[in-house]
């Protein structure tokens, strides 16, 4: 079969080098900053050129703590150290992979992070962090 | 991950009635037989939890007697310590067909190990 459906396992956002720990989604998001123009010689037509896009990862995850000594993952409090760096130690490097597809990374900032928890037994106990990619991402292999 | 909901209701209930899953298979009262609908839960790297809900049915020619077993099973399951598995009661009801009493009991069960 020439084409697949990617399986959302398959796509991982690392921050650093660690994913983070009991993920259940990932979103990315590129939106066009477009500037309007028009010439007298656009004859009344309006032109737009994008000009920077606005790159933005959410990550969804199991509120979940790694207790093992190898810590491969981010867990719940690394994730909350890396909310509340500031200055350049907010800079983290991020990398966006798809299985068998084209890898992407960049640098970005944590601009949110958020946290819900309940005493419904169905309830799980999840996270919530939002990026946004300075500049713009690179395509590598 | 492994789901063992109904290992572990076996093991609980083990020594107050013959315990069986779905089917009894014997003719002699008193026994409990169980069923359950079990959903697992996953994350991008794999399953973390299965949640069930167990319906346990203690059948005896003997009132007084499927109430006493219904009870010491209530006993273990609410009792039960193990912090893999999260057992909660939910509901319980009796009824009469044949002269055979049976006392349904409804747990919540969440295995997390």
């Amino acid at each position: 079969m020439a084409t697949s459906v990617v399986e959302g396992y398959n796509v991982a956002l690392s921050i650093g080098t660690k994913t983070v720990l009991g993920r259940t989604q990932e979103d990315l998001s590129i939106s066009a900053v477009t500037k309007t123009s028009i010439t007298k010689d656009d004859a009344g037509v309006q032109q737009e050129k994008v000009v920077r896009h606005d790159i933005t990862f959410r990550v969804a995850a199991l509120m979940s703590l790694d207790s093992e000594t190898t810590h491969s993952k981010l867990d719940r409090d690394d994730v909350i150290a890396l909310a509340l760096a500031t200055g350049s130690s907010a800079v983290v490097a991020v990398s966006y992979a798809c299985t068998g597809g084209t890898t992407y990374t960049g640098s970005a900032i944590i601009t949110g992070y958020s946290e819900s928890t309940s005493a419904d037994l169905d309830s799980d106990s999840t996270i919530s962090l939002d990026l946004k990619v300075i500049g713009t991402l690179t395509a590598s292999a | 991950m492994t789901e063992s909901i109904g290992i572990k209701l076996t093991t609980l209930c083990d020594g107050i009635v013959p315990f069986y899953l779905s089917e009894a298979e014997t003719k002699v009262y008193p026994y409990a037989v169980y069923n359950q609908t079990v959903q697992a839960f996953s994350t991008k790297e794999g399953v973390y939890k299965y949640v069930a809900e167990s319906t346990i049915r203690v059948y005896s020619k003997d009132f007084d007697e499927a109430q006493t077993k219904a009870d010491a099973i209530v006993t273990v399951l609410d009792g039960n310590t193990d912090t893999n598995y999260l057992i909660k009661f939910l509901r319980r009801s009796k009824e009469c067909d044949e002269d055979v009493w049976y006392i349904e009991l409804v747990y919540y069960v969440k295995q997390t190990n």
